[in-house]
């Protein structure tokens, strides 16, 4: 097959197969090996394949996902995120906006400490959003309030995603995490104007609750500032040169077990159930990681990437529509997509456009882990909404409506303020040093 | 006829801008072979190239990164052992000789039959780095005891044996961490040639240098597969062979060049180079036992392993003399016992 | 038969895996203390064996449990569209090239593994070296026993196809 028949060809399996259902990591891994094999010959398969596996979960620069996976596990069981919220409650006076924001801040406490977004998202589902309801947000709108709230883990540094295209691209994850502490706080305030103005309220609803007393307990507050600790441990030690953002991860992981055993939050088995499901959810994602390789290496050997480097040559003259138009491309790819795989896939392709275009990868880094972290929350594939929704025992398609509307508002204005001023993400990296 | 060729590294890197590149043009300019090149690991990543090769992915590999694939090149390490007065050209010049040496290190088998020989493949030695020299960041190291508790990042297994003979806390960290763990004081410096310096953003960062001893040179192979070096005409075979041999010395003067414009950088911003000459007596004779040590324990530990470690290091010394290299105090000793 | 597989899954995940990320989070932790406080590297290599060892270990015997529990992404739009019988002859047709991937996966991981102990492969842990083959023999078990769930799976939707 020439090149442009392989790529056609397996463009259809890839689309076929991902209609079709099959999981996404299978998708990449089939139809890479296909497309290798119809370029090549299955000859290169021996060289390529295992050497590839094997190599990339041997990488020391993809072993902290698993750490930042099971502090975030070790919290969620512990029940902070629910204690957080608590706080926000108490505080907000039980008004309706303030609480709702309330809701978001606290999503964005918890994502300081945690690295992906679903879990926290189905937390919040369960738990605050019989509370939203109670000051007069209608059922769905809470729902999907609880799922962005709970998104924004993926969005707040630390975040798996920028873990995986610091391994991809050799920029330091630490640069990234301190990178994005600003846009993240800049996504906090952009959600909560949306609250301003999207909110959707019901009939019954009333603006104050004063119905139930729930008063914030001493446990609620110590959940409250074992975060606020653990998010000095982690961005402190960062930002002040004295751990890597690996050993960050493994002190914060560790410092949740010892905080959350010692506050009786949770016993052994739930330890041991952390630890499974954090190995569980870091093979998951390592699998993704194999297969969008696999893919990777087909797209390689077809010189896709060179005929993309050619053909968007003439834009590098103007780096800025480049920018906007690789960013669309992300949040396209993260509406189906899961994030992880959105990562593998695109930047080893883009990665020579954006050298010869030559664009601050920390810069253009933070930027693309927003825009992939929102596909949580855009249909049709959005685990972060998925997540909300199971558990609060609700039918997705309207949740995604408002959660859909959140994400493409946010990417919208956030992207446009990243991209006209560079400093929101390079200044605070810049300080490091 | 057309043949692939995969890096694992980028262009702006000598093996790849420098060594692959000169190499292919002028076998595509003296012959009617093409290659498709991959660079950055596009195809091939770091430390897969053996595999890529033996798994007939690709016709050619260069650099074949012979540390990364530990266990496999047990030998090649030798020109990883503390020497003095070395440069590139010198090291590259004594291992295009060690790769061609008729010296038998065990019965029937010369240094490139036991590494090369028998992997199926066809192999040239590139341009060797500069020395690997013991640099530090706001602390300089003038006596022994100086050592005690330092950290300093080691690349590859020899030279964190070095470093444990010299006192050192060794910390294995990529090339590529090495401007943030220095920064951050995480580590105090790094045992790296100055050459690469500029690629690690590390010029007006280290500031003081042991010059004049090198914690060994890192060295590759350019390779490619035995079936396609048996499908070249002998005159494209001679082609290839003198391509590789040339294009080997030009890499090395090319980073030695490099060498001395980026130490010339670096003494401009405040960096200090002070010859191991210069140091005094007590350091200098700790450097050059923990030097011999090094040696010794990289010949037992090889041995304990079953190759011909104690062979390649006779013949290995023998070259270095022969290039101007010296060894350290009573490793020749010991090599003649 | 499948349910002591299932176990066996559980027991590589959960006591397998989660040991090597104890160990992960103990090594790193260690030598943070050590290099701080005892200005001394505790666990010399420490960095080697997470990469090398702890990491591929965690991810190969989590795998199985990751794929049994399905909690691999995958789009869900199709069976909307589709009557259960055709829903679930599509599944069993997805699930056949699912098992010829993992085949492709374990014939040529199993390969890797023999190579890498005929060749003593090896990896670096600072100064010493350890075998590589009880690390990449993993790979190709794991594989390997994702195969056996698929094959469990595809009979289950030929049978309701069938029935
Ligand atoms: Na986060
Ligand atoms: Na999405």
């Amino acid at each position: 097959m020439t090149n442009h028949e392989a790529l056609l060809f397996i463009s259809i399996w890839f689309g076929l197969f991902l209609v079709l259902g099959q999981s996404v990591a299978i998708v990449l891994m089939g139809a890479g090996i296909i497309g290798i094999v119809a370029l090549v010959g299955v000859k290169v398969l021996g060289g390529l394949l295992a050497p590839d596996i094997i190599g990339a979960a041997s990488s020391f620069s993809l072993s902290i996902i698993p750490l930042y996976l099971v502090m975030a596990q070790f919290l969620l069981r512990g029940r902070v995120v629910e204690d957080l919220f608590l706080v926000g409650y108490r505080l907000s006076g039980r008004r309706r906006f303030p609480l709702g924001a309330a809701t978001i801040v606290s999503g964005g406490l918890l994502g300081a400490v945690s690295g992906s977004g679903a879990a926290a998202s189905a937390a919040l589902a369960s738990m605050a959003s019989p509370q939203l309801q109670r000051v007069g947000y209608t059922r769905s709108f809470s729902i999907a309030l609880a799922a962005i709230s709970g998104s924004l883990a993926a969005i707040i540094p630390p975040s798996i995603i920028m873990i995986i295209y610091g391994s991809l691209t050799l920029v330091p994850v630490g640069h990234l995490f301190i990178g994005a502490l600003l846009p993240g706080v800049l996504c906090i305030a952009v959600y909560i104007g949306c609250l301003h103005f999207f909110a959707e309220v019901s009939e019954e609803g009333t603006d104050t609750d004063e119905g139930i007393e729930t008063d914030v307990s001493r446990s609620a507050v110590s959940a409250f500032v074992f975060v606020l600790i653990l998010m000095t441990v982690i961005f402190g030690g960062i930002y002040g040169g004295i751990v890597t953002a690996a050993e960050a991860g493994a002190l914060g992981a560790v410092t949740a077990l010892i905080g959350m055993l010692g506050m009786r939050r949770i016993g052994l088995r739930d330890v041991f159930e952390a630890l499974t499901d954090s190995v569980k959810v870091t093979a998951m994602l390592m699998f993704i990681v194999l297969g969008a390789q696999a893919f990777g290496r087909f797209l390689s050997l077809s010189r896709a990437p060179r005929e993309l480097l050619d053909f968007a040559a003439p834009m590098l003259e103007n780096p800025t529509v480049l920018i906007a138009l690789l960013l669309l491309v992300f949040f396209v790819a993260g509406l189906i997509l899961e994030s992880a795989a959105v990562m593998v896939l695109i930047i080893p392709i883009i990665m020579p456009l954006l050298n010869a275009a030559e664009v601050d990868l920390i810069w253009f880094g933070v930027m693309a882990c927003f825009m992939i972290s929102l596909g949580l929350l855009t249909p049709p594939v959005g685990l972060a909404t998925y997540a909300a929704c199971a558990a609060a025992g609700h039918p997705v398609a309207p949740i995604f409506r408002r959660t859909g509307l959140f994400a493409l508002v946010t990417a919208v204005i956030v992207s446009f303020i990243l991209v006209r001023f560079p400093e929101v993400v390079t200044w605070l990296p810049s300080r490091i040093q | 006829q057309n043949l692939t060729l995969s890096s694992s590294l980028p262009q702006v890197h000598f093996w790849v801008g420098v060594a692959l590149d000169r190499f292919a043009d002028k076998v595509e300019a003296e012959t009617d072979v093409r290659f498709t090149r991959f660079y950055a690991g596009e195809l091939v990543g770091v430390g897969r190239g053996l595999d890529a090769l033996q798994g007939g992915t690709v016709d050619a590999v260069t650099p074949l990164l012979a540390p990364y694939h530990p266990g496999v090149f047990p030998l090649s390490d030798i020109s990883q052992v503390p020497v003095y007065n070395t440069d590139s050209p010198a090291v590259t010049r004594a291992f295009q000789k060690m790769l061609d040496s008729d010296v038998e290190l065990v019965p029937g088998k010369t240094f490139y039959d036991y590494e090369i020989g028998d992997k199926g493949i066809k192999a040239w030695a590139l341009g060797a780095t500069g020395a690997y020299a013991i640099s530090t960041s706001g602390k300089e190291v003038r006596e022994p005891s100086d050592f005690d508790g330092l950290q300093l990042r080691a690349g590859a297994a020899l030279q964190t044996m070095t470093l444990e003979q010299l006192g050192v806390n060794p910390v294995t960290i990529t090339g590529a961490e090495i401007f943030e763990a220095v920064s951050r004081n995480t580590i105090d410096g790094a045992i790296i040639s100055v050459g690469d310096w500029k690629s690690y953003s590390l010029v007006g960062l280290l500031d003081y240098t042991i010059d004049g001893v090198a914690l060994g040179h890192w060295e590759s192979y350019n390779a490619m597969t035995q079936s396609a070096w048996d499908s070249l005409t002998p005159e494209q075979q001679e082609v290839f062979d003198q391509a590789a041999r040339e294009v080997a010395l030009e890499t090395a003067e090319f980073i030695e060049t490099q060498e001395i414009e980026v130490r010339e950088e670096a003494r401009e911003q405040g960096a200090v180079f002070e010859d191991v000459s210069d140091l005094s007596p007590e350091m200098q004779t700790h450097i050059a036992d923990a030097g011999r040590r090094a040696w010794i324990q990289w010949i037992e530990a090889t041995e304990a392993n079953g190759h011909p470690a104690r062979a390649t290091a006779q013949l290995w010394a023998e070259l270095i003399a022969e290039e101007g290299g010296e060894l350290p105090e009573g490793v020749a000793e010991y090599l003649a016992d | 038969m499948i349910r002591l597989i299932g176990k066996f899954e559980w027991g590589l995940a959960a006591i397998g895996g989660g040991m090597c990320l104890l160990a992960i989070m103990g090594i790193t932790v260690l030598t943070v203390f050590g290099r701080y406080i005892l200005q001394a590297d505790l666990i010399p290599g420490g960095y080697n064996m997470i990469g090398g060892a702890f990491f591929p270990l965690l991810v190969f015997w989590g795998l199985p449990l990751a794929h049994r529990s399905g909690s691999f992404p995958k789009l869900e739009v199709i069976d909307v569209f589709l009557s259960k019988h055709v829903a679930r002859a599509v599944g069993a047709f997805v699930l056949l090239c699912e098992l010829a991937v993992y085949a492709v996966l374990t014939w040529y991981c199993a390969k890797y593994t023999i190579t890498a102990f005929e060749f003593g492969r090896q990896l670096q842990i600072g100064t010493g070296y350890w075998p590589s083959w009880p690390v990449v023999i993993m790979a190709p078990l794991s594989f390997g026993i994702m195969m056996i769930e698929v094959v469990r799976l595809l009979l289950r939707d030929v049978r309701a196809v069938f029935n």
